[in-house]
């Protein structure tokens, strides 16, 4: 852990004094334009077990921590997340018909083993993630492709069977990470395991991966990108520790450097009283809501589920978990932080939007007109207890309906069968909490898969079975567009229905805590952090 | 003065007065008791306030006279739901001893007192079922079966028969042997007469001592299984869920969890001042205390 | 002895098949589909769904899979981790050290702690020494584990800082030592009530004993007295307390290691229950299984070496 200036510190007391005197009344201005500093460790820690570091299998908020440092896409996500902007590929060209993707692969690019990234190891690597054999996590992503080619050495040709104005974006994602094949082909089934790991051309190299303990990286010395001059740190430990107050804890003692995403939202205030711990928020496409089985009496019925959305006090349950800071949210998934194209046009949509403010009296109303409110009876609200927030949700609207005379019972599940209920056939549930957020920084990514109705059966993720033959219509010619206004136009529309008719409840849209420890600069996230990689700028201050 | 001389003279007065000792710590135990199962079967007596019932803007709050002990994250009375707490923590436990008891002592009796291959068999299930690391049998049923209080409690119950079984067979043994047992038989009593006539009732000290111990072990079990979230299903409180609960928010405001972790050890020190009170007065071959 | 052992050790193979089938068949029962889970729940066609069926063993009936996975097992493959895409073995491996260490530093504190309190508890009998012993037991064996647990990191850790809050140390043996103070004491706690209060009833019974009250009349000192002759003897109730707390210890393990993040055995069960990882359940349980009857007959063994009088059966 050298700093660059120890060896200078002896030479000019004499100047250092004379400079320091001049500087001294703008001390504080010159403090914070620090030089990044060579060398350091810092410790990161996730909530669970990572699944892989194969990027086939990175689908979660843990494993890519030290996956995305280790192998890189051919894109990546920049401007906090909301543009493309070139990796391993150097430039990128879309077909008129946005059929056909041609890339420029960039050359000289080496694997941490020395060997020479190729051609080969990019289509290896894309061909494999989309075999269904491989099992991959996010093979469906390249669903549309019909072939991946190579024109020659340094050109990628990728053709679709239809437009898909997401597709773009799967390049930045974990489905387009470059592996070594022949490392992969060695390996076989063990690639990605804590007792292989994986070779990339990343910032960082994976070291060891002790399985329930931790995972350590070290720099890649020859890492292709050092435009920011990065990377700087000697090696990065990422502790799994599943206690959420032993990750505070470890915050406070200062064994704990880094921590995104697990900061416990219930605990926001207690860090922010840590003298050493610096947090930060960035806005997400992530958000949590309730959502009924549309398909079912009584919520078939709109009342209904209006009625239930203004018995709600969302905005007492947002401050309370995340803090009277955290964004508003109106009936829509399609949350402000993802109006990446047509802001004006989203933003007088939005202040169109419903917001159903807890109403108590027109909920009881809105009941009574249903006539069938006592159908509402015993009904049972499931979730799992990912966060408290979702669990204080949960039993705050067994609390309210219970003001209402109804009684909801509660269903607590576990993760797989939460799973299960919210990808599964969707119609074995009552009510259910659930969580979602885009892969992609694109408004569709949140009403498509959630809304479509192609989407209801088992493997889709829409939770509601809503289906709206409108809406449909809507969201597939948005989908095959490639002008941004006229997609910004028809998911508006698509969005307004689903508002009106109340198929959601949703209830916060939570951002990113990013903990760090004071020694930690450089530390910043987008809002799609868990596709990047996180530690290439990082240095530490002693 | 060696131990050895001081005991020998003494050892009847020590017997007496340590008999009373004793008596006093079960006489602790059933005080601490009493407002535990009043609280249990009677929750509205002691508090007031409605054990659900949230209050968004009141989170975590420190005791106040509304909130004798404050309030929980979503600002619910501590007090209440301790209070109400006690129902499902006592009336699992006793579920647990319940269930094994019914199941337990019919198989150690008949074990005991038929011996050979009868006893075979249901010792060998005994060890089966023993081998299984108790909590984690339970799970796997609660799992199987469904969450809910119920469950949790019969699973546990199960897991605590061999222990019950085993005991039972071998006072039963013990008794199958005396004398009487086969001039019994040679008079022509029914097995069924000889067992529950005679042997039963010298059972029945051992029966309720190893109860009430088992109460207090069955209270932890519950509660760990609860902690696990196996157990009592939300939002109605019982002790175990809420430590788990209350162990996010030690920083800000340990009082919920602390209650609910107190409100255990009590109860569990309740029991078995109670069980070795009883021990020391129905069992008095149990000189070594 | 050794056919005793022997016969013992083949009476065991059926319990374990018992064990083994009954988890299999149980884990089967809850409700959910692993496969889902194996997908991480994203856009599956149901032809890939049935595919992944196939892979991984999860077509046909419960009674073709468990004879298969017994089949596997023989040859030494206990097979691979839905979740967590690693052999299961390995998985197993990687985390027993943590958890063996944390039970066995347990075991030793509490024996350690124990029979030296049972000891003076016998010898100041129904004095204020005894009573506040038993106070103590008292309140170590009431306390849940994990509540133990937290309690001690709250102290200890945050406060006081003069224990580290959690994981496992990674700095070499000594500071995995340091790492596992809290953690075993909380579960030692447990442990000691039972423990001393055996230690203290079978050392009363033995220092009242003829051949106690002989060795005293030879002139032999009092710690000889008690630790040559009164412990040996009390042993063998206190072998038997001990073994029977072994699963008290590995239900502990898992409530305590989970709490402060030890990445052991026990969270890797419960788990893997939860997610319906069946390959990790079935081989955990199994070890597990093998484990305690393991245990079990090593003590009953030991009954043997330690009293000549119980060799025969």
């Amino acid at each position: 852990m050298r700093s660059i200036s120890t060896g200078r510190r002896r030479a000019s007391a004499i100047a250092l004094t004379a400079a320091f005197a001049v500087t001294a009344l703008a001390a504080p201005q010159a403090a914070l334009a620090q030089e990044p500093t060579m060398g350091g460790s810092i410790t990161a820690a996730v909530e669970g077990e990572p699944a892989s570091v194969d990027p086939a299998f990175d689908y979660d908020f843990v494993s890519g921590l030290a996956t995305s440092s280790i192998t890189e896409p051919l894109l990546v996500f920049c401007e906090g997340d909301t543009q493309l902007c070139p990796n391993l590929a150097t430039e990128w060209t879309v077909s008129e018909d946005g059929l056909v993707y041609t890339l420029k692969i960039r050359q000289g690019v080496r694997f941490h083993d020395g060997s020479e990234m190729t051609m080969d190891d990019v289509l290896f690597s894309l061909e494999r993630i989309k075999n269904p054999d491989l099992g991959s996590y996010v093979g469906w992503m390249h669903g549309s492709v019909a072939s991946f080619a190579a024109a020659d050495d340094e050109t990628l040709v990728i053709t679709l069977s239809q437009p898909d104005a997401l597709y773009e974006y799967v390049l930045a994602t974990t489905a387009a990470h470059v592996v070594s094949k022949a490392f992969v082909e060695e390996h076989g089934a063990d690639y990605g395991s804590p007792s292989v790991g994986s070779i990339g051309t990343g910032p960082f190299a994976f070291k060891e991966w002790v399985s329930g303990d931790r995972q350590v990286l070290v720099r890649n010395e020859d890492y292709w990108n050092k435009d920011a001059g990065g990377p700087y740190l000697d090696e990065i430990v990422i502790k799994i520790l599943p206690e959420p107050t032993t990750r505070v804890a470890g915050l406070e003692t200062g064994e704990i450097d880094y921590l995104v995403n697990n900061v416990p939202s219930d605990q926001f205030a207690t860090v922010q009283s840590f003298e050493n711990v610096n947090l930060t928020f960035t806005p997400s496409y992530y958000g949590e809501w309730i959502t009924f089985n549309t398909q079912a009496a009584p919520f078939d019925n709109a009342m209904v589920r209006q009625a239930m959305n203004y018995a709600l006090d969302k905005a007492g349950l947002r401050a309370l978990y995340y803090g009277p800071e955290t964004p508003a949210t109106k009936a829509t998934l399609v949350y402000p932080t993802m109006w990446t194209f047509e802001q004006e046009a989203w933003q007088a949509a939005w202040d169109e939007l419903p917001a159903y403010d807890q109403d108590l009296e027109k909920a009881a109303a809105l009941l009574a007109e249903s006539g069938v409110a006592d159908q509402l009876n015993g009904m049972t609200i499931s979730y799992y207890e990912s966060t408290p927030s979702i669990k204080g949700i949960a039993e705050s609207f067994i609390d309210v309906m219970g003001q209402l005379g109804i009684t909801i019972e509660a269903n607590k599940i576990t993760y797989q069968e939460s799973v299960s209920l919210q990808f599964g056939p969707h119609d074995d549930y009552d009510i259910f909490v659930g969580s979602w957020g885009s892969d992609f920084p694109d408004p569709s990514g949140n009403l498509r898969p959630n809304f479509g109705s192609e989407n209801i059966v088992a493997g889709g993720a829409n939770a509601s079975a809503y289906s709206n033959a409108k809406v449909d219509e809507l969201l597939q010619a948005q989908n095959a567009s490639t002008d941004k206004a006229e997609r910004a136009k028809l998911l508006i529309e698509a969005q307004q229905i689903i508002a009106d008719d109340s198929a959601v409840i949703s209830v916060t849209n939570p951002s990113w805590p990013l903990a760090v420890n004071d020694r930690v600069q450089g530390a910043a996230i987008g809002s799609l952090w868990y596709w990047g990689s996180l530690f290439k700028d990082v240095w530490v201050t002693e | 003065m060696s131990a050895a001389t001081a005991a020998r003279p003494s050892l009847r007065r020590r017997i007496g007065a340590a008999a009373l000792v004793r008596n006093r710590a079960a006489l602790i135990g059933l005080v601490i008791l009493i407002p535990l199962l009043v609280a249990a079967l009677v929750p509205g007596l002691l508090t007031q306030a409605d054990p659900n019932a949230q209050d968004l803007t009141n989170s975590l709050a420190f005791p106040t006279w509304e909130h004798p002990l404050g309030t929980d994250k979503p600002g619910r009375d501590v007090l209440a739901r301790v209070i109400y707490g006690a129902g499902p923590t006592l009336l699992g436990a006793l579920i647990v001893v319940l269930v094994s008891g019914v199941i337990g002592i019919p198989l150690g009796l008949i074990a005991g007192f038929y011996g050979g291959k009868t006893d075979g068999i249901i010792t060998r299930s005994m060890d089966a079922l023993l081998a299984f690391p108790p909590l984690l049998l339970a799970i796997l049923v609660v799992s199987t079966f469904g969450k809910g209080l119920e469950t949790a409690a019969l699973a546990l119950g199960v897991v605590y028969v061999p222990a019950m079984a085993r005991l039972v067979r071998s006072v039963t043994l013990v008794q199958r042997s005396q004398a009487w047992v086969d001039a019994g038989r040679a008079l022509g009593y029914s097995d069924r007469r000889i067992i529950f006539r005679h042997i039963l009732p010298n059972l029945v000290a051992a029966i309720v001592v190893q109860s009430t111990i088992d109460l207090a072990y069955a209270i932890l079990d519950i509660a760990a299984l609860s902690f696990l979230g196996l157990g009592q299903q939300p939002p109605d409180p019982d002790w175990g869920s809420m430590l788990a609960d209350g162990r996010s928010y030690l920083l800000q405001n340990a009082i919920p969890a602390l209650s609910a972790g107190l409100s255990i050890m009590l109860a569990v020190i309740a029991f078995n001042l109670v069980g070795d009170g009883l021990r020391a007065q129905l069992d008095p071959r149990e000189r070594e205390r | 002895m050794a056919a005793y052992a022997a016969r013992r050790l083949l009476a065991t193979i059926p319990v374990l098949f018992f064990v083994s089938f009954v988890t299999f068949i149980m884990i089967r029962l809850a409700p959910g589909d692993p496969v889902l889970i194996l997908l991480g729940g994203k856009r599956m066609s149901p032809e890939m769904i049935e595919q992944i069926r196939a892979r991984y063993g999860l077509d046909g009936d419960p009674i073709t899979q468990y004879v298969a996975w017994i089949g596997r097992v023989f040859q030494g493959d206990l097979g691979t981790s839905f979740k967590l895409k690693q052999d299961v073995t390995d998985l197993l491996l990687s985390r027993l050290p943590v958890t063996i260490e944390l039970i066995v530093l347990s075991l030793l504190i509490a024996i350690a702690v124990a029979i030296p309190l049972g000891v003076y508890q016998a010898r100041r009998r129904d004095r204020l020494g005894d009573y506040l012993g038993s106070l103590f037991a008292l309140i170590g064996v009431s306390s849940p584990v994990y509540f133990t647990a937290i309690l001690g990191v709250l102290v200890f850790s945050v406060w006081l800082g003069i224990l580290p809050t959690f994981g496992r140390g990674t700095e070499g043996p000594l500071d995995e030592l340091y790492h596992l103070i809290l953690p075993s004491v909380a579960l030692a706690l447990g442990m000691i009530a039972l423990t001393s209060r055996m230690t203290r009833s079978a050392m009363i019974e033995v220092l009242s004993s003829d051949f106690i009250e002989a060795a005293r009349a030879k002139g032999l000192p009092d710690r000889t007295i008690i630790v040559k002759h009164g412990l040996r003897n009390a042993l063998i109730p206190v072998l038997t307390v001990t073994s029977l707390q072994v699963g008290f210890l590995i239900v502990g393990s898992v409530l305590v290691e989970t709490t402060l993040g030890l990445g052991g055995l026990g969270s890797l069960i419960t788990d893997a229950i939860q997610n319906r990882d069946y390959p990790v359940v079935q081989a955990s349980v199994l070890l597990l299984t093998v484990a305690f009857t393991l245990i079990n007959l090593v003590t009953d063994l030991l009954y043997g070496v330690i009293d000549p009088r119980i060799r025969t059966t």
